[in-house]
């Protein structure tokens, strides 16, 4: 690595989500007071670090000394680390997050963490390719295609037992050698950027942080399978993945590691990307070669699978992010390396978008086989604010929500699949006790819904009945037979879509009921939400036991529903509440019962 | 752009078939290799539902109708588009597997807003087509109208002036301005059809031998006489009566329905030959078993509901008291009924009100009607109330009577007033007494009317008498009628069947003609021994009652009152039983019928979303939830686009992209509110629409219909009738839609249609239909015997040799043949030509010259399946589009395509190489390419598999040409590229080539493909594509050249007579008034045309002839196919074409012309020097010279090739070879239609 320690380095965490927080401002605030002090410390910027909890973060490395973290920096406070740590050498320890050596909090975070995938994010330069190369990148590529037949390196991702991160988990290899075996001169090779679910963000986050470690995936799958011509399909709403992605062609195009010649080996790897306009359906992956062609983003029926009549006719091989991030390391430490984590049949680690009601939220990676509770006690901090954990949603919109009695499970494809969830691209949302589970049914069925292709009848209009279905209950007016209704379209969206979208959209209905159903049958049948969050269904009254007649509930009703002589209880009009919460919020007695 | 590549699985020609084995249904069975589930089910005779698969289109696999189940897999499996596999396991009709489909289509019809038929048809107990017999109305087809209305009623004289109208309760016009006249309309149709000549009378079906024996004749039992007579079964109605008609007859007086009227209409059910036996009363007569004894083998039972129910007061049996019924019974025999002159009603329902308007025709002073409860809950008809209290009938309300006093005779009825309760059973409110109210009306005539029921005493007697009989068997409900099944009339006794008002109760007339259809039906299938109970599934989706609508719905419906009947005035009224109600006018009727707001869907009889809903069971409201609201788009000129009609399949989307090539329409937006629309939103007649109608004639619904081209578009179960295209020479099958005596639509008979073909289409207003002679300076009517003698002396006036006779390339063979031979035998030898074929002749001269006859060597198959196709386009897209569908194809499967084209054509922009080259520098070109093909040796002997004669004296000609040649490169990879391929197809037309230069042009094409060896092998060869439907018949006939010729010789005087059937040169010619100037030197000039044209203005006789869809015979296209022609028409002047042709023939000595198509058809085949096989042509059609011209080498007079480049001298006056004429449409042209869209009328411009 092209780095010394002879100036004092700070490194800013510039990734989407950092931006998002205000790195960019805390950066070039840094770089003001650098200039301003004329210091001769190195600013540095790097990718997704993976406390998204604490953006915007900050390392510090004085000359040999040891790496120190701020988290959730703001502006302002820049000037005081820049006055005390990097030129007086102590660091402001209220605001540090993580220090080597020592044991503050959110070291737990990374405790139960192996990063192969994420390995250079938060280290390196996303956009130097220097300080890729000299972390080690494109020994892999060049190792495959000097040292290795394809079938050798088809053999080596084989035997490190990897699987598609993208969800459905098949094994790469197998696909690999699918494409080779296909007859054909003409291949292509693609990467599936196209992250779609809400709250999934590691595709994103390992562009933006360490691009050049999916291009030498892409690099070793196509001398694998023989392609000479590959795309990387990105959402268009990922712009500074695009950007880096680009950067990094060109860069690695101008080192001989892609274009013409890779590296002199007289093959030619041609990289384009394609922006897609946004369509979920389209990281399904014939609706994606579709839309690449320049046609509607829709799936079409497998067989004949991509490996066979892929792009353009001919036979393709699709993987996502995820797992081609991981090829590198597999060729680069050997298959066996990579087997060593992980249980029989779930090798390696993965990545998790950990969200929701969790004390540290962020990007995780995990070697598989970890159990729930450890990923969301151990590595999330648990459930914060004294709630009860009631549900973990895997698999983003199209998964299910596992129950807390599973929560010992191990974390691998096949354990996960048997709750009625599906480990999914890595999106997990952590629910507790304020969380309505048909209520999160019905958001994630929006989500579907509205991006359902609209060309299976099932999908299309099998999952708008049951949204109503489901828009009925939480409203109050379910009525008996709705449950039994949803499962029915259910069932029946899911045996008759062409692609996953449709055949998952309804896992959350599907799994909510089967672990949730009592919650359905309160909303139908008592009119009530248990998790009091469905607001049609909630009742405002007040404890006359508590009111002292403050009057400060009847000022704030926007609805003139609260009522009542000054020094003595209130009462609430019910035909006249809103339940906008109002009342309890400024009710300084907790005098407003809400049920 | 690139096109889209995709391999055809459906292409098996010369490749040997691999089978594979699969379990269908439990049973193993050998399918091809490559098919789909859905095929490979169907060859096997097992249908598999499918609402988005069209054969012509790649699988899409959208609707999961097709789903099946397959062995192994755990989700449900689209068979359109999963391919057989060895071993495979597949159920294509399990419970669960229906389950799947029903809920598909229940999820599909939860988003489908429409009406399959209207409000008013549903309403309508005997469920007539209201729309239907409307529309007809509306385009003047009265007798359809009543033919249409009697495929369900056999009573609309009667019932177009009784019935209640529950359709006008439920027609939305009741959200505008009020109902449309439904009844009044359905009566003028039947009135017109009984005052005009020979009244409607269905044809009879073969006698079956079975009898069925009719027990009353009322509406019902007729109703079911007439529809089991029209199915060939023997009736026999027995009426106890001495008259038919049942209540018809007794319960409604004259004044509403005069006895002749009613007499009329039983005539025409007994035309049909049933019987009717008089005086016979079951029980009384005859019992059941004596009409099985009798061998009858079905009894219906009609005996209505003729007995009157008591009032139950003291005096009721007193003289002066009458029932209702009995009062109208005896008024109706003609008995002496006499009347007092008070007169006092009880009860609020037809027969009262009718009883109190009959007494005030016989002369009452006053007449009381007394009902129980208020005006609004009378049963009674509201125009009828309101009828009597004009007539001066008076109305007490909430009154009944307690008593009846009087001496000897009534006198005086006491009555108590009442007041109403609480809702009854019937949901009316219960009147109560109110106590102590009394009072009294004066009456000496008191007639009861409050209630009918049957008289089911016969039934009664004999069951007493008989346990065992049949009569005994019959289950009777207790309020005393016989229960029979709703669906069948089927009653307890086999054999026997009820319905109307015994069954019923006393209810309407149509409702007892509704149970007589449903009789019929039942007792059909009970005569031929099949299920009596079948219920023939069926299904609607209605949107809301008209008072539910949203009123944005209707706001833009412009306001029109009904028409209102024409009445006899009250004056007149009272003093006689004259009928009040005098009928519409037929201006009248034709106004109301526009009334209709037309709701029922215009696809309801082909609609596939309907037909499976029905088979599946499935129900409309399955999944009520939000339906994806939109406007019908009525913007473009012929295609309607009914959004919420949409199911989403997309064949339209496909089918305009992948076939059509046009991309017209697309997906909008996601998920639940994805819409099919076209392309960038904009309005359908601003995409590149080709107005193909090819997304019409594949969806599956009526998201995109045909507007139709009438006042009101039906819809009808329309007759088909297949038949050929008659624009160009590409021969496309079409299917003439008829309703009555008019085209309604033209569809595609198999494939593809272009706009000319499906819209181009319409009936004229200035048909020709009488002959016209000149007199004086003008064209006068004359009889046909004397404008067939003038034009048969002035064409013989002339000396043989100094007449022309000129036929249109849209004359059929039998009659192109027959005007040759007029021109051979009947003229002495005048001369045939024709104007249409002056240019087109000398481009497939070419061919006639190298090998032997002026036709085609390739086919559109052979296009469909080259390796090269070299396509020399004068924009075949936009001329012969269809034709340009086999080069679509072609291109798919993965052919080369070398387009050669001055403009980028939509050809050109789909080929692999495109040579941007003017028509005048095509001669250079192929020049260039024949060149390279001599120089690479092709040329050398052994090389050609036959002798060829010419090549050397023409190489100098060649090479100089070539010369001149700027893309020779390119030529010659072309030339290279034919020569190269196993199967390779020039394809051209006539307006490929630059006039001038035509001759050598189109001979350089066939040189090329003679040294390419590609001239006459099988699978590749030279299409030159015909402009017109019949050209290549015409030249087969040897109109071949010489119109030019013939042409200078009417300019210069030599010829002096001359006959033009079906063209019209002066319209045709670069210079019009030279052809006019030339033609008026003619002594005489007779002139064939269906309409009036620029040449027939200067004809000596005008003779009108036929249009196609008025014509018999065959057209053979420009792949040498003889296709038949059809016309479900009769010809607008009376005569078919070939019949003026044949009359004028005879008149010149040939006295064995016939005039039937089928009768020439041998004869002409006879005179064409030809390889035709014998036979008529099948429905594919009859190609001569079978599938490959010259397998047996060319037809020269030596064998050999004989290379030439022509005569090469052009003619100075052209003839547009798209010259159009009156035959190529119905009736006329509807250029002004086809003008609506611009870039289609760029290519009807007539260029010169």
């Amino acid at each position: 690595m092209d780095r010394t320690h002879a100036a004092t380095e700070i490194t800013v965490g510039l990734s989407s989500c950092g931006i998002a927080a205000g790195a960019a401002e805390v950066h070039a605030a840094f770089a003001r007071e650098i200039e301003k002090r004329k210091i001769p410390a190195l600013l540095r910027r790097t990718g997704c670090i993976g406390m998204c909890y604490r953006e915007p973060i900050v390392d510090v490395v004085l000359p040999g000394g040891a790496r120190h973290t701020y988290g959730g920096l703001r502006p302002e406070q820049v000037e005081r680390i820049v006055e005390e740590h990097v030129v007086g050498g102590r660091p402001v320890a209220e605001w540090l997050v993580r220090a080597e050596g020592e044991e503050l909090p959110d070291e737990a975070y990374y405790a139960r963490q192996v990063r192969l995938v994420l390995r250079n994010c938060g280290v390196i330069d996303p956009e130097s390719i220097d300080e890729y190369v000299a972390a080690g990148g494109y020994d892999a590529l060049a190792r495959a295609c000097r040292g290795m037949t394809p079938e050798q390196v088809i053999a080596e991702v084989k035997e490190s037992g990897l699987r598609g991160r993208g969800g459905a988990g098949f094994p790469t290899g197998l696909k690999w050698e699918l494409a080779r075996k296909a007859p054909g001169t003409k291949k292509y090779v693609i990467v599936n950027a196209d992250e779609g679910d809400p709250g999934a963000f590691m595709d994103r986050s390992v562009l933006e942080g360490d691009p050049h470690s999916v291009l030498e995936g892409l690099a070793i799958a196509a001398y694998a399978i023989g392609a000479d011509e590959g795309y990387v399909y990105v959402r268009a709403e990922y712009p500074l993945a695009v950007k880096r992605l680009r950067i990094a062609i060109a860069d690695a195009e101008g080192r001989g590691f892609l274009g013409d010649d890779v590296l002199g080996t007289g093959r030619s790897l041609r990289i384009h990307v394609k922006e897609g306009a946004g369509a979920f359906v389209c990281g399904e992956e014939t609706a994606l070669m579709a839309s690449i062609e320049g046609q509607r983003g829709m799936p079409r029926l497998r067989p004949p699978f991509p490996a066979v009549k892929g792009l353009w006719g001919k036979p393709t091989n699709i993987n996502n992010v995820e797992t081609y991030a991981n090829v590198p390391w597999i060729v680069s430490n050997g298959a066996r390396a990579f087997a060593a984590y992980g249980t029989e049949k779930s090798k390696g680690t993965k990545v998790f978008a950990l969200a929701g009601k969790i004390s540290r939220g962020g990007l995780v990676e995990v070697p598989m086989g970890i159990t729930l509770r450890e990923v969301i006690n151990d590595v999330g901090g648990g459930v914060p604010g004294g709630h009860r954990f009631k549900a973990v949603q895997l698999g983003g919109p199209s998964g299910g929500c596992i129950p807390e009695e599973f929560i010992d499970i191990p974390v691998d494809y096949e354990s996960v699949t048997q709750t009625g969830a599906i480990m999914g691209s890595g999106g997990m949302v952590v629910m507790d006790d304020r969380t309505c589970m048909v209520d999160i049914a019905r958001f994630f069925l929006n989500f579907t819904q509205d991006e359902s292709c609209g060309k299976c009848t099932f999908c299309r209009i099998g999952t708008k009945r049951m949204l109503e279905i489901l828009n009925r209950i939480c409203e109050g007016k379910g009525v008996d037979g709705d449950i039994e209704r949803l499962e029915e379209l259910g069932r029946a969206v899911v045996t008759s879509s062409l692609c996953g979208l449709g055949q998952s959209a309804p896992n959350p209905v599907l799994t909510t009921i089967k672990y949730f159903r009592s919650e359905y049958e309160a909303h139908i049948r008592d009119r009530k939400c248990p998790a009091l969050a469905c607001r049609s269904l909630l009742t405002y009254e007040v404890d006359a036991a508590k009111c002292t007649g403050c009057t400060l509930c009847a000022r704030v009703c926007p609805a003139g529903a609260v009522a009542g002589e000054r020094k003595k209880p209130h009462a609430i009009k019910q035909e006249l509440c809103t339940k906008c919460d109002a009342c309890r919020q400024a009710c300084k007695f907790d005098a407003i019962v809400v049920r | 752009m690139t096109p889209r590549r995709t391999g055809s699985n459906s292409f098996h020609e010369g490749v040997r078939v691999a089978l594979v084995k699969i379990v269908l249904n439990g049973n193993e069975v050998a399918v091809e290799a490559g098919l789909t589930v859905l095929e490979a089910a169907r060859a096997h005779g097992v249908e598999i539902p499918t609402l988005c698969h069209d054969e012509q289109l790649e699988p899409f696999a959208s609707c999961w109708l097709c789903a099946v189940r397959i062995e192994g897999v755990r989700r449900y499996v689209p068979s359109c588009a999963t391919r057989v596999a060895d071993g495979m396991k597949v159920w294509t009709d399990t419970d669960d597997v229906r389950a799947v489909r029903r809920m598909a289509l229940e999820l599909l019809l939860s988003n489908h807003r429409g009406d399959c038929v209207a409000p008013c048809q549903t309403e309508c107990p005997a469920s007539v087509d209201v729309q239907g017999y409307i529309a007809l109305i509306a385009q003047g087809q009265f007798r359809e109208a009543a033919k249409l209305v009697k495929k369900v009623n056999p009573f609309p004289l009667s019932i177009g002036r009784v019935c209640p109208r529950p359709c006008e309760k439920e027609c939305r016009r009741n959200a505008v301005d009020g109902p449309v006249g439904i009844d009044y309309l359905k009566r003028f149709a039947a009135d017109w059809d009984a005052d005009h000549d020979t009244p409607y009378v269905p044809p009879v079906a073969p006698p079956t031998g079975k009898r069925a024996a009719m027990v009353g004749a009322g509406p019902a039992s007729l109703t079911a006489a007439y529809y089991l007579a029209q199915m060939g079964h023997e009736v026999t109605v027995f009426e106890a009566l001495p008259h038919p008609g049942g209540m018809l007859r007794y319960g409604i007086p004259e004044y509403r329905l005069p006895k002749t009227v009613l007499d009329t209409e039983v005539g025409l059910i007994t035309a049909l030959g049933i019987r009717i036996v008089y005086g016979k009363a079951l029980g009384r007569d005859f019992t059941i078993s004596d009409l099985t004894r009798q061998g009858y083998d079905a009894v219906f039972l009609g005996l209505g509901a003729m007995a009157s129910r008591k009032m139950e007061v003291a005096g009721e049996d007193m003289p002066g008291v009458w029932s209702g019924t009995e009062f109208l019974v005896d008024v109706a025999l003609g008995k002496p009924v006499k009347v007092g002159r008070r007169v006092a009603v009880v009860g609020g329902g037809n027969t009262a009100i009718d009883a109190a308007r009959t007494c005030v025709r016989l002369g009452a002073e006053k007449v009381t009607i007394v009902y129980r409860r208020s005006r609004k809950e009378m049963p009674a008809w509201d125009v009828e109330v309101e009828a009597a209290e004009h007539e001066g009938v008076e109305m007490h309300f909430l009154a009944a009577p307690t008593a009846i006093e009087g001496e000897r005779a009534c006198g005086l009825v006491t009555c108590i007033r009442m007041e109403l309760g609480e809702p009854d059973a019937s949901g009316r409110r219960r009147p109560v007494v109110v106590k102590g109210s009394e009072f009294t009306v004066e009456a000496d005539t008191v007639i009861a009317a409050i209630g009918q029921f049957p008289d089911l005493s016969s039934i009664l007697e004999t069951a007493a008498k008989n346990p065992m009989s049949p009569e005994a068997r019959i289950v009777l409900t207790k309020w005393g009628t016989i229960v029979a099944d709703e669906g069948s009339c089927v009653t307890s006794v086999p054999g026997v069947f009820a319905g109307g008002d015994v069954v019923n109760g006393a209810a309407t007339a149509i409702e007892a003609i509704a149970a007589g259809g449903r009789a019929a039906a039942a007792m059909d299938r009970y005569l031929r021994g099949e299920d009596v109970a079948f219920k023939a599934p069926s299904f609607n989706i209605h949107k809301e009652r008209w008072d539910a609508l949203d009123p944005d719905d209707l706001a833009l419906v412009e306001r029109k009152p009904r028409q209102p009947m024409r009445e006899l005035p009250v004056g007149e009224r009272v003093s006689g039983f004259a009928e009040v109600e005098l009928g519409y006018s037929e201006q009248q009727a034709l106004d109301e019928a526009t009334r209709c707001l037309e709701c029922g869907c215009i696809s309801t009889f082909e609609c596939r979303l309907r037909r499976y809903a029905a088979e599946y069971g499935a129900a409309s409201d399955a999944f009520a939830g939000e339906l994806l609201r939109a406007e019908p788009d009525e913007r473009h000129p012929f295609i309607r686009i009914e959004p919420e009609k949409c199911i989403l399949c997309a064949r339209c989307i496909r089918i305009c992209e992948d076939v059509q090539g046009a991309s017209a329409l697309g997906f909008f937006r996601r998920g639940f509110v994805a819409q099919m629309k076209p392309s960038l939103d904009r309005p359908l007649a601003e995409t590149p629409c080709e107005a193909c109608g090819q997304c019409v004639a594949t969806c599956p619904t009526a998201a995109l219909t045909v507007k139709a081209d009438a006042p009101k578009p039906g819809p009808w179960d329309l007759e088909k009738t297949r038949s050929v295209c008659g624009f160009c020479g590409t021969g496309c099958s079409i299917d003439l839609n008829t309703i009555g005596d008019r085209l309604a639509l033209v569809t595609p008979g198999r494939d593809n249609l272009c706009v000319r073909g499906r819209f181009g289409f319409t009936a004229a207003s200035d048909r020709l239909v009488s002959p016209l002679v000149r007199r004086g300076l003008g064209l006068v009517e004359s009889g046909w015997d004397e404008a067939l003698d003038a034009a048969a002396r002035g064409l013989s006036i002339a000396p043989p040799g100094s007449v022309a006779v000129f036929g249109s390339p849209r004359l059929t063979n039998e009659e192109a043949y027959r005007l040759k031979q007029i021109a051979d035998a009947g003229l002495a030898g005048a001369r045939a030509a024709s104007f249409g074929l002056s240019l087109e002749s000398r481009a497939f001269g070419a061919l006639g010259r190298a090998l032997g006859y002026a036709a085609s060597t390739a086919s559109h198959r052979d296009v469909e399946a080259a390796e090269v196709v070299l396509l020399l386009d004068s924009d075949i897209a936009e001329e012969q589009t269809v034709a340009s569908i086999s080069v679509r194809k072609a291109v798919r499967r993965g052919a080369r395509l070398v387009v050669v084209s001055e403009t980028e054509t939509r050809m050109a922009r789909i080929a692999d190489t495109w040579l941007p080259v003017p028509r005048t520098e095509l001669g250079p070109l192929l020049a260039a390419g024949v060149e390279r093909l001599i120089a690479s040796g092709h040329a050398e002997p052994g090389r050609l598999p036959h002798a060829v004669r010419g090549l050397g004296e023409l190489g100098a000609d060649v090479a100089s040409l070539a010369r001149a040649c700027g893309h020779a490169d390119a030529a010659a990879d072309a030339a290279l590229a034919v020569a190269g391929a196993t199967r390779a197809v020039i394809l051209a037309n006539a307006l490929s080539f630059d006039a001038a230069t035509v001759e050598r042009d189109a001979s350089l094409a066939v040189l090329l493909a003679v040294l390419a060896g590609k001239a006459a092998a099988p699978g590749s060869g030279v299409l030159f594509l015909r402009m017109r439907a019949n050209g290549q018949g015409l030249t087969d006939l040897g109109y071949a050249d010489g119109a030019a010729e013939l042409f200078a010789g009417i300019e210069r005087g030599e010829v002096r007579a001359a006959l033009v059937a079906g063209e019209d040169p002066v319209a045709g010619a670069s210079d019009p008034e030279r052809v006019r100037a030339a033609l008026r030197k003619l002594e005489f000039l007779a002139v064939l045309d269906a309409v009036p044209s620029r040449t027939t203005e200067l004809a000596s006789v005008v003779l009108p002839i036929a249009a196609l869809a008025e014509e018999t015979g065959t057209f053979t296209n420009s792949e040498r196919l003889m296709q038949r022609v059809r016309g479900p028409l009769a010809p607008a002047a009376g005569v078919t074409t070939l019949g003026v042709l044949g009359a004028l023939a005879r008149r010149l000595g040939l006295p064995h012309a016939t005039d039937a198509a089928d009768e020439v058809f041998p004869e002409m085949v006879g005179a064409l020097r030809l390889p035709v096989c014998a036979g008529p042509p099948g429905p594919d059609g009859l190609r001569w010279g079978g599938e490959s011209l010259y397998a047996a080498g060319p037809a020269t007079p030596d064998g050999s090739i004989h290379l030439s480049l022509g005569r090469g001298d052009p003619p100075d006056v052209l003839f547009d070879p798209r010259m159009s004429d009156a035959l190529e449409v119905l009736f006329a042209q509807r250029a002004e239609n086809l003008g609506l869209l611009p870039h289609v009328v760029r290519r009807w411009r007539v260029s010169p």
